[in-house]
């Protein structure tokens, strides 16, 4: 065929075959969303002393934290959809967030006498932190990568990473309602544990899923 | 490739970032204007990764075909030549991977091509083969080289008449000539014993 006849015959078709990335994001991103907060209602639940706890500068510091995370997630997750994209400034999201678990270790250190730093570093939610996070992840996980593939993304392995910081900040904000480990020394080290196995799998899954 | 061979304006990206918007409101006009204006820059793409030109052929089409197919994740507010250049790498490279993959795992057996018992009968499609490795090497020269190496050898033209046709001097086009036969001797010397 001569490319001549080939642009006549694509300017003959108008059908679009994707939807508009933003709308079609938003969708599935509340779908995958509302799966999981069914799932946390159901399975995880609310702490008993919630209204206590949402009280504590530790806790909203905790909750307001992996907000960050899945914002983060998802402003790169929708650039990293469109061919050509790249992270832009998102790219210093993760940097902000480091900076964030800094400050916040950094003022629990200060706060807290030395003796009981391993008690708040190792909690007694690790495991579930750990396992949690993860499980909750999946529904979002499968939705963005759904809606990233209406897209088309040039970068596929970024792509699946930023999918799975969104997924597992929302997993992580929903556990956060769960886990009554508030102190951020164990919010430094076993949440990124957590948001680390989704974020992997991410970078895995992504060239796979993401192919066009 | 020098930047100076890559085709494409500076002022073309905002205009096709127009032509693009104008096409996804459905405007057929100026998506056809946008087709054919971005295919010498898809052509350049592509002869960065592949060097037989019936093989940039396929890589040009199938580039459009996936423009066509992507064309709404272009972001009118964002600059299009980053987009178009993602898109025609990503798939230039994609074939360049397909046909590296399938040359792997194809067994050369050339007997088995030999259909004839007389070796004259089978002279056609060893001919045609060369010419596929000669149109290879000569699509991979240089521009200049290329240029007056088709002008004057293969079009049979005069020195003079090239040189009006390619803005060439006569002596350049001479310098050319000679070392496109060169590096088509050299080239071809190669594939031979490779």
């Amino acid at each position: 065929m001569r490319t001549d006849d080939l642009i006549k015959a694509l300017v003959a078709d108008r059908a679009i075959d994707g939807a508009s990335l933003r709308r079609v994001f938003l969708l599935f991103l509340v779908g995958g969303t509302a799966v999981s907060v069914a799932l946390f209602i159901l399975g995880v639940g609310l702490r008993n002393d919630i209204a206590v706890a949402a009280g504590s500068v530790r806790f909203q510091f905790k909750f307001v934290l992996m907000i960050v995370v899945a914002v983060a997630g998802a402003g790169l997750a929708l650039r990293l959809s469109r061919p050509g994209t790249g992270p832009g400034i998102w790219r210093w999201t993760p940097v902000a967030i480091m900076g964030l678990f800094a400050v916040g270790v950094g003022g629990e250190l200060l706060e807290v006498p030395a003796a009981m730093w391993p008690a708040k570093l190792m909690g007694s939610n690790s495991w579930a932190c750990v396992t949690t996070i993860p499980v909750l992840a999946l529904a979002p996980m499968a939705c963005v990568l759904a809606a990233m593939k209406n897209g088309a993304p040039t970068r596929p392995r970024l792509a699946g990473l930023a999918a799975g910081l969104l997924s597992a900040g929302l997993a992580a904000t929903l556990y956060a309602l769960n886990c009554a480990d508030d102190s951020p020394l164990f919010v430094a080290v076993w949440y990124p544990v957590g948001i680390g196995i989704v974020v992997a799998a991410g970078a895995v899954v992504g060239p796979r899923v993401l192919r066009w | 490739m020098a930047p100076a061979e890559t085709p494409g304006r500076r002022d073309d990206g905002p205009r096709w970032a127009r032509l693009m918007a104008a096409a996804q409101d459905g405007s057929q006009a100026d998506y056809a204007r946008l087709l054919k204006e971005i295919v010498p820059l898809i052509r350049a793409v592509a002869a960065h990764h592949h060097r037989a030109s019936d093989r940039v052929d396929d890589v040009v089409q199938d580039v459009l075909l996936t423009i066509h197919r992507v064309r709404h994740t272009y972001d009118p507010a964002r600059p299009f030549m980053p987009w178009l250049i993602a898109v025609a790498r990503r798939r230039s490279i994609d074939a360049l991977r397909r046909r590296i993959r399938t040359e792997a795992m194809e067994v050369r057996d050339e007997t088995s091509y030999e259909t004839f018992a007389d070796p004259l009968a089978n002279r056609e499609t060893e001919g045609r083969e060369a010419a596929e490795i000669l149109a290879g090497a000569i699509a991979a020269l240089p521009r200049g080289q290329r240029e007056a190496l088709e002008l004057v050898k293969l079009r049979e033209m005069s020195l003079l008449e090239a040189s009006a046709a390619s803005g060439q001097s006569v002596g350049g086009l001479k310098v050319n000539v000679h070392r496109a036969i060169k590096a088509l001797r050299a080239r071809l010397k190669g594939e031979k014993d490779g």
